[in-house]
């Protein structure tokens, strides 16, 4: 499922947990909330899924047509 | 999971400090001023301090309070809290500004998720003070 946990620190570190979505779009998602807090990433772990093609080009790159 | 980064809070975004100020009980008023103005208020001593939001801290027991404002010097720089921080002040000058950068992570968080259609599923604070969220996709 596609959901985002965030801890929020007594000092104010914000740790933000992205799941469920796959590709650079995961990265994408948490723009707004970098800058907002200031832009000072301490620390980033990319996971499995973001080296995964988003759904519509997990067959290789050809676009499925319904 | 697709990535786990830890941020650092900077106080930096206006409307997401405007919002934390209003709903922090230990504000016990506020004063916001308009483009390219100040507000001012009384600080100890004599002393004035001038910023963005101005207001006053609650001290604890219902024993008065203490002045406070603030300021960001440009758009590219975190807000600074001006205020008196001299004898027993300094404890809570301290306090006030780690809840306030806490609640602000927080407000800033649900605004700026928002913006990617994610809305709060769940908040909780755990016994360390540790706040919980989590976001889903909002169905419209």
């Amino acid at each position: 499922m596609n959901e985002i946990e965030i801890i929020i620190d007594n000092d104010g570190t914000v740790i933000v947990h992205v799941q469920g979505v796959k590709g650079e779009t995961c990265t994408g998602i948490t723009k707004a909330l970098e800058k907002i807090l200031g832009g000072i990433i301490e620390e980033r772990n990319l996971t499995g899924e973001y080296f995964e093609y988003p759904d519509q080009l997990a067959n290789g790159g050809e676009r499925v047509l319904a | 999971m697709s990535h786990v980064s830890k941020l650092a809070t900077k106080l930096v975004d206006k409307v997401a400090v405007e919002a934390t100020l209003k709903d922090m009980s230990s504000v016990s008023y506020l004063k916001i001023a308009q483009v390219g103005q100040l507000v001012s208020e009384s600080a100890g001593w004599g002393n004035t301090v001038s910023g963005d939001f101005a207001g006053r801290i609650k001290l604890p027991n219902e024993v008065g309070d203490v002045g406070f404002a603030l300021h960001r010097k440009s758009d590219e720089e975190a807000y600074e809290l001006l205020t008196d921080t001299w004898g027993r002040n300094h404890d809570i000058v301290n306090e006030f500004m780690q809840s306030l950068v806490k609640k602000y992570a927080l407000t800033a968080a649900v605004i700026a998720m928002a913006t990617q259609g994610y809305g709060a599923n769940q908040v909780y604070e755990d016994d360390q003070g540790r706040v919980h969220m989590t976001m889903r996709k909002v169905a419209y």
